[in-house]
């Protein structure tokens, strides 16, 4: 290994696997402690001889794509790392050399496993899933490339021309500001959330397929579905009264926060709508459905509300949530019509923001 | 211009600053302290970003308890290190505040050109140096028509040709009768600044001077 490929390795590769130390230990944990032999091999060979199942798999190596991204892009930039500006003088091939083995350095993990399902695809002879999983490491570890190729080239002040016309067409509305702060920081939050929330109304829906249809049963699933989402409200909150402090500085009236808040969470929660208008099950009427959209905005507020009451602290809000999950179960067992309990989950947020909004304060 | 009645502020059971009675006169009012002395929460207090027990009431009529759209209209903030989403821009920040707080066009794009923010105005807050995310803090700090603006430690990471262009800024939003407090624990005088008074933050307590 040339020396410059030692230099970034230290930096990326060997900092990368020192700060999620805990993570691969839990993996390593399930795959070797609870995962027996003949399960593994009874996963591997179902994955080798179904290419199409392979993509659930390229779907966990690129959320690792991800947290590998997550973790280079900032610590290229860091402070002590400064001295990485030098790489861009480096000669094309040294620079693509290094990069090329920081990168499968990072995918190892994923490499491993792709060799082992190489090993069981290639003795059964299953040549496409073969393929499949070359193909797929290859590309893997090329992205990584091209993207650290990317950040090493870009020098940290320099905005990108689209980005700057972008910039200067556009002014951000401030109700947009969380969606974009979500997804540039918490993308794995955000994209599991959704994942967790959608899925759920998706088998809720299902059930009544063979199911007869129960209105009570269905919001339940929505209950759950919405509340998924504590995680999310609870780094709104965070974001917009400690990270966004200036807010509060400003002369909105009650009427323009109460409004603000809730387009925000709205924002939030346009995947679960999009998914409860799509999939509702087909003996609700109208009415139901948006009984049930007010009624998941009206959890949303509620969890928002909880925040506020408990300092955004999640433990101190779990016992809340219970409660929340319980008296709303309670409610929809004795048949309230969604609608009711979402407009009372509103007016519970609205009083709640009138009393903690200037009283709220976030400290870590 | 401010007077303060019973204020308290508490974290957990740590008293942070306990001020009975308090008035300061109009004009430029300079607040001192060593670090740590409870400054920046008086000041986070006074700007309507913390809640405290107590009541502060501007010009006799305006408190950030009862009077909460119109006081903030009236009554802006630069923190002593600005951190903003870094995603965000200028231009962004300011449109936002601009609007909120009621400014033109005109004046806002004066500040910008006053305090040389329109070269990095489309890029993004998180490439700014220290020196720029302050002059930033700055321009928010008065856009409006603010009656009091508060400056906590408004000269650090600034360079020279910028704390002249805030002393300026200061004196002519002063000619026209918006009033100041200054926190700082560096004397006022070595920026050329005549304040009408001072106070000292000791002993969780503020106290004329």
């Amino acid at each position: 290994m040339s020396p410059v490929t030692k230099v970034i390795v230290r930096v990326l590769v060997v900092e990368f696997y020192k700060q999620n130390a805990a993570f691969f230990g839990l993996i390593l944990l399930v795959f070797f402690g609870f995962v027996r032999g003949e399960e593994h091999l009874a996963i591997g060979n179902f994955l080798a001889s179904y290419p199409s199942a392979l993509f659930f798999l390229y779907g966990l190596w690129l959320t690792y794509l991800v947290k590998i991204l997550l973790f280079t892009g900032p610590a290229i930039f860091k402070l002590e790392n400064q001295f990485l500006s030098n790489f861009s003088l480096m000669p094309l091939s040294v620079r693509l050399y290094s990069l090329l083995v920081t990168s499968w350095f990072l995918f190892l993990p994923a490499t491993a496993y792709g060799v082992f399902l190489l090993y069981l695809a290639g003795t059964q002879g299953f040549w496409m899933s073969v393929i499949s999983v070359i193909g797929a490491i290859a590309g893997f570890i090329l992205i990584i490339c091209i993207l650290l190729y990317r950040k090493f080239s870009a020098l940290p002040h320099e905005p990108a021309i689209l980005q700057f016309l972008f910039a200067t067409k556009y002014t951000r509305p401030a109700t947009l500001y969380f969606a974009e702060h979500v997804l540039r920081n918490e993308p794995v939050l955000f994209f599991l959330t959704k994942a967790y929330s959608c899925l759920l109304i998706v088998g809720t829906a299902l059930l009544y397929q063979t199911d007869e249809f129960d209105l009570r049963v269905f919001t339940t699933g929505i209950l759950l579905a919405f509340s998924g989402n504590v995680a999310l409200l609870n780094k709104y909150v965070i974001f917009y009264y400690h990270k966004l402090t200036l807010a509060r500085n400003l002369p909105f009236s009650y009427g323009n926060i109460w409004l603000f808040h809730a387009i925000v969470s709205a924002v939030i929660l346009i995947p679960e709508s999009i998914f409860l208008l799509k999939y509702y099950p087909f003996p609700m009427n109208l009415f139901d459905v948006a009984g049930l959209v007010v009624f998941g905005s009206g959890i949303g507020m509620l969890i928002f509300s909880i925040n506020l009451m408990k300092e955004a602290n999640m433990e101190k809000m779990m016992v809340w949530m219970f409660w929340m999950i319980v008296v709303a179960t309670f409610l929809i067992l004795f048949s309230i019509h969604p609608l009711a309990i979402g407009l009372l989950a509103l007016g519970v947020y609205s009083v709640v923001l009138k009393v903690r909004h200037y009283q709220f304060e976030f400290t870590e | 211009m401010l007077s303060v009645e019973n204020l308290v502020k508490r974290y957990g059971d740590k008293t942070i600053l306990d001020v009975p009675a308090l008035k300061m006169n109009p004009g430029i009012v300079h607040l001192k302290g060593i670090n740590g002395s409870g400054k920046t929460t008086f000041s986070r207090i006074v700007a309507g970003l913390i809640p405290f027990q107590g009541d502060v009431l501007l010009n006799s009529q305006l408190s950030p308890v009862r009077n909460k759209v119109a006081y903030r209209k009236v009554v802006n903030y630069a923190e002593p290190e600005p951190k903003y989403p870094e995603f965000l821009t200028a231009n962004d920040l300011i449109q936002f505040v601009g609007k909120a707080k009621g400014a033109s066009e005109v004046s806002s794009n004066a500040l910008i050109e006053k305090l040389g923010i329109s070269r990095y105005m489309y890029d993004h807050v998180g490439t700014y140096s220290s020196g720029m995310l302050k002059r930033l803090s700055l321009c928010l700090a008065f856009l409006g028509n603010p009656q009091l603006i508060l400056l906590d430690e408004p000269f650090n990471t600034l360079d020279t040709s910028a704390i002249a262009t805030l002393k300026e800024l200061i004196d002519m939003y002063h000619v026209n009768g918006t009033d100041f407090i200054l926190v700082s624990h560096q004397d006022m005088h070595e920026y050329g600044i005549d304040v009408n008074g001072s106070f000292l933050v000791e002993n969780q307590t503020i106290h004329s001077l």
